[in-house]
């Protein structure tokens, strides 16, 4: 079975309200309204895509294209996917499959969730160790983009913020992991 | 142990891994880096992850991807897919199997509108299984149906994967997509089919429903004409040149997103609601993208899918033979690997080999294509076989994948039909370019 359990407006913290200390029931809805804000800042990037898209279309008929239209889409559609991916992680909506754990009892099928979300994190902590030596170097070295001279760190600074919202996400997906039957 | 050893090894523990529970990407960007750590050392590996996030995600190209998506989701929000599910089921629901036959038929004509496989899963499915949930359908016919259906969303144009087909090998994009109609068509019917023989075999699968009236029929006709549009404008506008096929991914999510205002269905909730299912899904693609960007430099450097293509160059097998490898390659391949990371990872090396053996580039595409798609209903990790589970409660990977079967027979008879009759991908193009 998939894990993507998108669907749930708001599902996230509700899932995970009735089963921790008002503290963590807090923190936990504090961290998922992060992610919805981080996912929506990233869905306005992908909207700003498609408008720059749009009146480069039209203005071109007429003789007025959007000049660098390639370096903003580029800066949007990467700031964009960068900063959807941990919304992604908190609702468990990352494709995972359920052949062999589904048969397992729901205590080491939980085991299994654990391990997922923990290595998850790790891959990204790594992950963020490399790209902010990898940003370090940008900033250093003052690289541009081609058509408007955009410093490539801008590029790298929402993919940053990305990496580390989902070091922060990828434990929140097993808090906001819906318990199944007979979970403990 | 030879690289290549631990290239096939690294594939294992990918599936070990994926089959204990661990979200797909995570499986392969943790193999990936465990494996380029072992071959490269640490400083390698700290380069590989300080560059494949932003490189998997900064082509310009890919921008199609969350466009598409957000098309998608309008399209759903604008009940388009609800009225082409309608529309289509006032014609031939009421026959034995006729509401999974409906499906394949709405997924293919909202594939026309959507361009991604995933988003034509993710909606129809939301669409589609509660209405055959409450006729009495199986739920392995009815999700097996659609994952199926959502493949020819891939073929069917506008595609990502033929738009990244196309930028790999330098073919018409244009060209391309117009040779997608024909096996796209040929697509819906063989699934037609493959459903009216499992119908008929276990009849209990699928319960007759009510024959509706011409007039019926009709209004429901007419509720479509904005599906028409959009598919016009996306397709149209890029054959009138007025815009790239890059460009006509965004044109279709304002399109869409213009739709869902003027039907009314779009308030402020309905678009936040649209906003985060686009958030969620394409997070979920790019970040494997990512996973499968990391994978793959461990797998280059192995030299593994290297290792595969000179078995294939210094056989010495005629062309027929090399073609009946890629494609067993690409088969073997798409149980393993997304479509879209296989179809990036190979097709640099694979589409020069094609090129020597005279094989046409759109026909190869469309072939290399329509292989991808049988990867995408293919166990262990076909994407639409997961994406299919979470448009409806209480439905198990074991009941999609039972179900599946028939409909990977029918995309093999269709391979079998455009690697034996080219003419069925070149026809079109030939008499429109």
């Amino acid at each position: 079975m998939s894990n993507n359990r998108a669907e749930g407006s708001g599902g996230a913290s509700a899932a995970a309200a009735p089963r921790f200390a008002r503290p963590v029931r807090g923190a936990v809805a504090f961290l998922n309204g992060v992610m919805a804000v981080a996912a929506a800042v990233g869905f306005a990037g992908f909207a700003a895509a498609a408008l720059l898209t749009i009146a480069d279309v039209i203005g071109r008929r007429f003789g007025f294209p959007i000049v660098g239209v390639v370096d903003l889409v580029q800066l949007c559609v990467l700031g964009g996917a960068w900063l959807v991916i941990p919304y992604a992680f908190a609702k468990n909506a990352h494709v995972a499959v359920d052949l062999v754990v589904h048969f397992l009892p729901a205590r080491l099928e939980r085991f299994f969730h654990v391990l997922a979300g923990l290595a998850a994190a790790g891959l990204m902590i790594l992950i963020f160790r490399a790209c902010f030596a990898a940003y370090s170097q940008q900033v250093l070295f003052g690289d541009r983009s081609q058509q408007l001279g955009i410093p490539i760190a801008w590029y790298w600074l929402p993919l940053l913020i990305g990496v580390a919202l989902s070091v922060v996400a990828a434990p929140l997906s097993i808090l906001n992991r819906q318990p199944k039957a007979g979970d403990a | 142990m030879t690289p290549s050893l631990l290239g096939a090894l690294g594939f294992l523990g990918v599936l070990v891994l994926i089959a204990f529970g661990m979200p797909v990407a995570v499986a392969m960007g943790i193999v990936g880096a465990a494996g380029f750590w072992w071959m490269n050392g640490f400083a390698g590996l700290t380069f590989v992850l300080g560059s494949s996030p932003f490189e998997a995600v900064f082509p310009y190209s890919l921008s199609v991807v969350p466009l598409f998506v957000m098309m998608g989701v309008f399209a759903s929000r604008a009940g388009l897919s609800r009225s082409l599910f309608e529309m289509v089921t006032s014609f031939l629901g009421h026959l034995r199997g006729g509401l999974a036959v409906t499906s394949v038929g709405a997924c293919a004509l909202f594939g026309a509108i959507c361009g991604s496989s995933l988003a034509t899963v993710a909606t129809m499915g939301r669409v589609a299984i509660p209405e055959m949930r409450a006729r009495g359908y199986s739920d392995s016919l009815s999700a097996a149906s659609i994952a199926a259906g959502g493949t020819l969303g891939v073929l069917i144009p506008p595609s990502i994967l033929l738009v990244i087909y196309g930028i790999l090998t330098q073919t018409s994009i244009g060209q391309l997509f117009i040779a997608a109609i024909v096996p796209g068509i040929l697509g819906t019917v063989l699934y037609g089919l493959a459903i009216v023989a499992k119908v008929t075999i276990s009849p209990d699968l699928a319960p007759r429903t009510e024959r509706l009236s011409w007039k019926k029929r009709l209004t429901a006709l007419r509720k479509v004409w904005n599906v028409l549009a959009l598919f016009l404008l996306v397709i149209g506008g890029i054959y009138l040149g007025w815009f790239s096929p890059t460009e006509a991914a965004a044109v279709g999510a304002v399109g869409a997103f213009l739709l869902a205002l003027i039907s009314g269905a779009m308030d402020r909730e309905t678009f936040w609601d649209a906003a985060k299912e686009t958030a969620a899904l394409t997070g979920m693609i790019f970040f494997i993208l990512i996973g499968a960007s990391l994978f793959n430099y461990f797998l280059e450097t192995t030299g593994l899918p290297n290792a595969l293509i000179d078995l294939i160059k210094a056989s010495g097998l005629s062309a027929t033979a090399v073609l009946f490898l890629i494609l067993l390659f690409y088969i073997v391949l798409g149980c393993f690997m997304d479509s879209m990371s296989m179809i990036l990872l190979t097709v640099p090396f694979i589409a020069p080999v094609a090129q020597q053996m005279g094989f046409d580039p759109v026909w190869f595409g469309i072939i290399v294509v329509t292989v991808a798609e049988i990867g995408l209903i293919t166990p262990p990790i076909g994407m639409n076989l997961f994406v299919v589970q979470t448009t409806a409660p209480n439905l198990s990977q074991r009941l999609v994948i039972a179900g599946i079967l028939p409909f990977i027979l029918a995309d093999v008879v269709r391979l079998i039909l455009l690697v034996s009759f080219p003419l069925l991908v070149l026809w079109l193009p030939m008499r429109m370019f």
